[in-house]
């Protein structure tokens, strides 16, 4: 039965666990490329762009560490949740499993 | 328009269609890191499920990881604010340097003559731009240099992206430790009250396969004692909605198929076991 409620249980909570850095990890992907993407090197004078430039590669690094980490957190939670005896039910009676 | 040609330097460079695409990919750093960042804070909420003595260490290191990310998102503001201040700057130089090339221009259609001192004017007008250009560039790079060191080392010096792994490590951890702990009480507490006739409201709500109901008084005084209680009690108040009555079968005495359990157990209302397995099978 398929249910949009918060599921909720041990495993339910794991899952909502997982869940939360599965959205992380979605909203920073497709980020890396656009930063990788910019060009700044006309965006002012030659002594700085190479500040703006080395900026934004690292943030296009944080970014994508954490994106990966947080991918790999949300498939800890989920193997967590998988391996509970007791299901993730939802409130209106939908496994969430 | 060539200022170099006019003016013999270009007082004021910059790519105000990159600047705007530089100012899109920030924005949109900031509302994912947001969302992200909300979003993990809200599993720490203190309103959440994750309550209690033995669930304190997951809320640490979530609301820990959550301020790291908040961290790192301020200081993405913090950039993004000092770049829209540069791109706007931008543009108002590069008018006042258009206005210098043509004011240059108009001499250059009179006659011709180095030494002329409105050009010598204009020049230095040009000169006195680009140092005022050049000193809103540097403060800007100052701004990146803040973002590299953001995304660099955490607030405490720290190796950024080991103290985020670490910390999601410890969350790891964490959830382990809450498992050994609190969720063997929890399937205890489930299976012991699943046997008390008149706790027969907080099963269903427990196992969330029965409308929601509000638990008698001394449900919630059972709840309160047993093991894992905190967790019970919330699943004792949370509301559900209404199973809607046609999925209800109608009573009917034509009905060939016996019902099994106690007639006793029946009447009190007590779930025959095979009917609570057959429901979150």
């Amino acid at each position: 039965m398929a249910s949009t409620s918060q599921p909720f249980g041990i495993a339910g909570e794991l899952e909502q666990l997982s869940g939360g850095f599965a959205i992380l990890e979605a909203a920073l992907a497709g980020l890396s490329s656009s930063l990788h993407g910019l060009d700044v090197q006309d965006t002012g004078p030659e002594d700085v762009v190479a500040t703006f430039a080395e900026a934004m590669e690292r943030l296009e690094r944080i970014l994508e560490n954490i994106g990966s980490q947080a991918a790999d957190a949300a498939t800890v939670m989920r193997r967590f949740a998988r391996d509970q005896p007791v299901g993730a039910f939802h409130e209106d009676g939908g496994d969430a499993r | 328009m060539n200022p170099d040609r006019f003016l013999g330097l270009d007082p004021t460079p910059g790519d105000l269609r990159a600047a705007d695409e530089v100012t899109k990919v920030l924005r949109s750093c900031v509302v994912a890191l947001s969302e992200g960042r909300r979003r993990v804070e809200h599993t720490a909420r203190p309103d959440g499920l994750w309550q209690g003595a033995h669930a304190a260490a997951i809320v640490d290191t979530l609301t820990a990881y959550a301020g790291r990310l908040r961290a790192l998102e301020d200081a993405v503001v913090d950039f993004l604010q000092a770049w829209q201040q540069w791109r706007h700057g931008i543009a108002g130089r590069q008018d006042e340097t258009a206005a210098l090339v043509e004011a240059v221009t108009q001499l250059v259609d009179g006659p011709v003559d180095s030494a002329d001192p409105r050009r010598e004017a204009l020049l230095r007008q040009a000169g006195a731009l680009r140092d005022r250009h050049q000193i809103a560039a540097d403060q800007t790079g100052a701004a990146a240099e803040a973002l590299i060191a953001a995304t660099t080392v955490d607030q405490e010096g720290r190796d950024l992206p080991v103290d985020l792994q670490r910390g999601l490590l410890a969350l790891e951890a964490a959830v382990e430790q809450w498992l050994a702990e609190s969720a063997a009480d929890l399937r205890h507490a489930t299976e012991t009250i699943s046997s008390v006739t008149k706790l027969t409201a907080v099963v269903p709500q427990l196992v969330g396969v029965a409308p929601g109901s509000d638990a008698s008084p001394e449900a919630l005084r059972i709840a309160a004692a047993a093991p894992g209680s905190h967790r019970l009690i919330t699943a004792l108040h949370r509301g559900t909605p209404e199973r809607p009555a046609e999925e209800l079968s109608d009573a009917s005495f034509a009905s060939e198929v016996r019902a099994e359990g106690a007639l006793a157990d029946r009447v009190r209302g007590a779930p025959h076991a095979g009917d609570l397995e057959g429901e979150t099978a």
